[in-house]
């Protein structure tokens, strides 16, 4: 008996402080994110594609790739890392392989510098699926 | 000899004060387009597909199709934006970045070295022979990676305005 009350004690715990958790990512959004038009607030990932009047992001928490017409944007959040791109070097980045793994992880000692070269990638991988996601979708 | 140096002087910025006077670099940055004066504007101002981009000093961002555009100042540094500096525009930095720090760092211990070495000579007259290289090779490091993160930061200003002159903002 005392366990059951122990382990719904805990959950009672838990689910307050999950819930104030929720408030808090309502209120405060995480950056960067995406203000839309229709007032929703989107926690996305770096960096945000703005390609023909149209942009590209990830939502942080879901993983998912959107595609949103810019009439349809209100705002950007500062330090969100928005590229605009040409359609030339968003299809060039999006059918090129992405390479660059093996030498940014071999010079992540002694220099640091794969670190950086890590961030780099990482990035255009993204770039590389927002166009893919423009062609085939998901 | 002495009446021909203070000639020289005298001319000289005679003719930097005619220079100064003519010119508009005692100005803050301005266009004039359509007859209309824009003035105290914020840089970059740079120009990409004939459409002229300016930030005003109240952060908004106009556009104007360059066949309207009469005068840029010259303290505008305007820039004129080609296909192939449309691609680098949204080019990932990060290791730029890095570089240019570490390459600044390095310039800027070796020209610290040498100014060391300079003062030890200067105290000891036994060793009367001193090589500038050091602090040439410094400033050679420091000056290029100065130049490459001034260029970054001025490839995200005009990214940023390209994107708000679509009409979207940004919030803190």
């Amino acid at each position: 008996m005392k366990k059951i009350t122990l382990l719904f004690f805990l959950l009672s715990v838990y689910s307050f402080f999950s819930s104030a958790q929720v408030a808090e990512v309502a209120e405060n959004p995480q950056k960067p994110y995406v203000l839309l038009k229709d007032g929703s607030i989107v926690s996305v990932l770096k960096p945000i594609v703005v390609c023909d009047s149209v942009c590209y992001y990830v939502n942080r928490y879901s993983k998912t790739t959107y595609r949103k017409p810019l009439r349809e944007v209100e705002a950007f959040s500062n330090r969100s890392d928005v590229r605009w791109m040409t359609k030339q070097e968003f299809s060039s980045i999006g059918t090129s392989p992405v390479r660059g793994y093996f030498l940014s992880i071999i010079t992540i000692y002694p220099s640091g510098l794969g670190i950086f070269m890590l961030i780099d990638i990482s990035k255009r991988r993204r770039i590389h699926n927002y166009f893919q996601y423009s062609i085939y979708g998901n | 000899m002495q009446l021909m140096k203070l000639l020289i002087i005298v001319l000289f910025l005679s003719i930097m004060d005619s220079i100064s006077a003519q010119s508009d670099w005692r100005y803050k940055p301005y266009v004039v387009v359509n007859d209309t004066l824009y003035e105290n504007l914020k840089h970059p101002v740079f120009i990409m597909d004939s459409v002229l981009y300016i930030r005003t000093a109240e952060g908004n961002v106009l556009t104007f199709p360059s066949r309207d555009v009469d005068y840029i100042s010259k303290r505008c540094f305007y820039d004129r934006i080609t296909p192939q500096e449309k691609n680098r525009l949204s080019r990932s930095v990060a290791t730029g970045y890095y570089l240019n720090a570490v390459s600044f760092i390095g310039g800027s211990l070796l020209v610290r070295e040498n100014i060391m070495t300079y003062h030890n000579y200067a105290k000891n007259l036994m060793l009367n022979y001193y090589s500038p290289l050091g602090a040439i090779f410094g400033v050679g490091f420091i000056v290029p990676s100065v130049i490459a993160t001034y260029n970054f930061i001025q490839r995200r200003r005009q990214t940023k305005m390209i994107i708000e002159s679509k009409g979207i903002r940004f919030v803190k």
